[in-house]
């Protein structure tokens, strides 16, 4: 990995006011979630807890995804990309140390959130907080690399962020659709199609395991705990980078 | 004039015929207006965390707010006659499979829409859903039943049913429930002139929790069994009433 990438990285969301413009989201979201959360007829402090927390971690993935993509797209048509690797760089070097980059953005964005959403109702603070700030850390840092890779693989921005936004819908409902294929029910007796999503699920993150605002009212869930957390954030960035590193070892320039 | 002083004379000309014509667009739908037409019908669980993207307290929440909402936005206020409540029912339900511990949606269903008083017929499917709230009646869930059972003895007159929600909610192995609501099935049983199994359940009670009653709460059941199961002539013969007196 080179620093000077990483630096390089970081510099350009701050020149780009990726960090501004999400803060001041953030602050946004806050405001609103009190507004809402203000006019429950009661349990007041945890409708605001809820609110901004499930905001929160929607503009946390949709901002960093769209930074990462037309970040990534601007570099290949200003030829950013050909120039650097005329240095002496490796390709490998380049794609790790963008990732690197992106993902020091996702520690600092999904540890600003934590602090939000724990200093919004500092008296239902629990270890569901912390669980909550973590797993969202690592959905970020896996959300910047998965937007990295169809940001390396496919040609047009609009296109590499539905792609990302899509994978993100898709990853955070993948519990609804096992449900629907396990509880036999369809509309089609296509078994085929069951076996399909399956394997489609196997290949992709349980997004819907991390982040969960009810871990923040009724503290964390047992059945998800820091080291599911920790191990689907390694094995899949690792999964997603390695995918965007074969696609790049492969591209003629 | 230059041709481009006429180009911008014809532009700003344009510009505002636009912002005239807007105008008067305007008015022609001021009138118009977003129309409550009754409680939505509700989506089925799936549908509710499509909503969300699969959160399940965050589709709670949103769905709490908007019932507590619910026809009373716009500067609109809707009577409670007007709600269909067996529409109300089905998102109460929904909400239970979303969240059963938050208090808030039975606090909801039981004293804001329970408040409705020249309806009582549209009460049931708040007291069913009331009923599923209390769940086992741990913690301070067996205030949901409790409020079951006034509205069906109070609201409907159905005693009926209010004694069947009072044994179940006198039934409740919750160490934490005050007296009042083992006594539940007696306040009815009284009101429904049955007056021997009111006296039976009463001194039982007395029998096996008095010592774990609070003087003031055992001297409130005397005062009970004797002032309103009794009359006079059968509480001046009851040795219970003899201590109280």
């Amino acid at each position: 990995m080179s620093l000077t990438m990483i630096r390089y990285v970081v510099r350009a969301a701050v020149r780009d006011k990726l960090i501004i413009g999400l803060c001041f989201l953030l602050i946004m979201a806050v405001s609103l979630s009190v507004f809402m959360g203000a006019a429950a007829l009661t349990e007041q402090d945890r409708f605001v807890a809820v609110f901004a927390a499930g905001s929160i971690r929607i503009l946390n993935a949709f901002g960093l995804v769209l930074f990462v993509v037309f970040f990534i797209r601007r570099s290949f048509e200003t030829r950013d990309i050909e120039l650097m690797l005329s240095r002496p760089i490796g390709r490998i070097q380049l794609v790790l140390s963008y990732a690197a980059g992106f993902s020091i953005l996702a520690v600092f964005l999904g540890v600003v959130s934590g602090v939000c959403v724990s200093a919004l109702s500092p008296h239902l603070f629990s270890n569901g907080h912390i669980l909550w700030t973590a797993s969202l850390i690592v959905e970020n840092i896996l959300m910047v690399n998965v937007a990295l890779f169809f940001s390396m693989i496919l040609t047009s921005a609009p296109s590499c962020a539905f792609a990302s936004l899509g994978f993100y819908v898709l990853s955070r409902m993948m519990s609804q659709i096992l449900g629907i294929i396990d509880s036999g029910k369809s509309l089609l007796d296509i078994q085929i199609m069951e076996t399909l999503m399956q394997v489609i699920s196997a290949l992709m993150p349980r997004l819907d395991l991390m982040a969960q605002t009810s871990w923040l009212v009724y503290g964390p869930d047992p059945r998800v705990g820091y080291s599911f957390i920790l191990l689907q954030g390694i094995i899949y960035a690792g999964l997603i980078l390695l995918a965007a590193l074969i696609d790049l070892r492969r591209r003629q320039f | 004039m230059h041709h481009a002083q006429k180009t911008l004379l014809v532009l700003s000309a344009l510009f505002a015929l636009s912002i005239t014509l807007n105008v008067a667009l305007w008015f022609s739908v001021r009138a118009v207006q977003v129309e409550w037409k009754s409680v939505p019908p509700t989506p089925g669980l799936s549908g509710a965390l499509w909503t969300t993207l699969g959160d399940a307290q965050f589709a709670f929440r949103s769905y709490g707010i908007m019932i507590q909402n619910m026809g009373d936005t716009a500067g609109r206020t809707t009577s409670l006659r007007d709600y269909d409540y067996n529409a109300l029912g089905e998102w109460f339900r929904l909400s239970h499979e979303l969240d059963p511990e938050s208090g808030f949606m039975p606090l909801l269903a039981g004293y804001v829409f329970g408040a409705i008083r020249d309806h009582p017929e549209k009460l049931p499917p708040i007291i069913d859903y009331l009923e599923q709230a209390a769940g086992n009646g741990q913690g301070q869930k067996w205030r949901f039943l409790s409020q079951a059972v006034f509205l069906a003895r109070y609201r409907m007159n159905n005693m009926n049913k209010a004694l069947d929600l009072a044994y179940k909610l006198a039934a409740f192995e919750n160490p934490d429930m005050p007296g009042w609501t083992r006594q539940m099935p007696v306040f009815i049983l009284t009101a429904q002139g049955e007056k021997q199994a009111a006296y039976e359940i009463m001194t039982n009670l007395l029998k096996s929790e008095a010592d774990n009653l609070h003087p003031n709460e055992v001297n409130a059941t005397l005062a009970y069994i004797c002032e309103h199961i009794l009359d006079e002539r059968e509480a001046v013969a009851d040795p219970l009433c003899s201590i109280f007196h």
